[in-house]
């Protein structure tokens, strides 16, 4: 029962965390600048910068957050929260990228 | 080295599609078995999937991140965003969609682990069907228009 918890809120802490990361600045905002191959906070100007893998940071910062604070909580998990919160975030992100189908 | 990679990222994501299609179709119309190709793709045992597919899509997944990179300033920018906006539309939608399946294996690990939780097991592995699907045929049509 334990580990089950702790693998609950590992997948509920990733999908806050990354949906979180896509739509805000929060928890925080980490980009890669491919061309001088270094991490950073903000945008450089005439760098492009890739948001994703920073994203996929904040994702697993929410697995590891979903585990310790649900780890001593001795409450029964609903899974189906689990799929809801994917249904939900998945959607939500769906949404957040409409502007490139009206081109 | 890129070309390689493409490959065997393709691969995988075939090996991946092949066992998560097999576990969803045993999971929603589990059948005894018997003679006949549909009954046997049904009476196949779907626990035993589970590991290769958390292998396979892990693997499948940083794959795909080692590719991003180039994929960003070879293809995306130097195309895709200027011309074909609704192609860089459908690859945002399959990042989002890796990322939170990545998020779900945690849960569908321990949803096979146990045999209780029926409900919630097939519906987690049924959007892991659903999004293995849709980032393959994406990353296929995005491959057609510009190819790394």
């Amino acid at each position: 029962m334990n580990r089950e918890r702790i693998w609950w809120g590992a997948s509920l802490g990733a999908i806050v965390g990354y949906t979180l990361a896509v739509l805000t600045s929060y928890p925080i905002r980490i980009l890669y600048f491919p061309h001088s191959d270094s991490w950073g906070l903000i945008d450089v100007p005439g760098q492009p910068a890739i948001a994703w893998f920073g994203r996929l940071i904040n994702a697993g910062m929410g697995a590891v957050l979903g585990m310790l604070v649900l780890w001593p909580i001795r409450l029964p998990v609903r899974w189906s929260v689990i799929w809801m919160a994917a249904t939900v975030a998945l959607s939500i992100l769906i949404y957040h990228e409409r502007h490139w189908f009206g081109r | 080295m890129k070309l390689f990679l493409l490959i065997v990222h393709g691969l995988s994501a075939t090996m991946l599609l092949g066992a998560i299609t097999h576990q969803a179709i045993a999971v929603w119309m589990p059948s005894p078995p018997s003679a006949g190709f549909w009954h046997s793709l049904r009476a196949v045992h779907p626990q035993r999937y589970v590991q290769a597919i958390v292998f396979l899509f892990v693997f499948t997944m940083v794959l795909g991140a080692f590719l991003y990179v180039p994929f960003r300033s070879d293809v995306r920018a130097a195309y895709l965003d200027a011309s074909v906006p609704w192609a860089t539309g459908l690859f945002e939608v399959k990042e989002h969609a890796a990322a939170i399946a990545l998020a779900l294996i945690p849960a569908y690990w321990a949803l096979w682990q146990s045999a209780a939780h029926r409900g919630s097991r097939r519906a987690v592995t049924t959007i892991l069907l659903v999004v293995a699907w849709w980032n393959f045929v994406i990353g296929h049509v995005i491959n057609n228009l510009r190819g790394l």
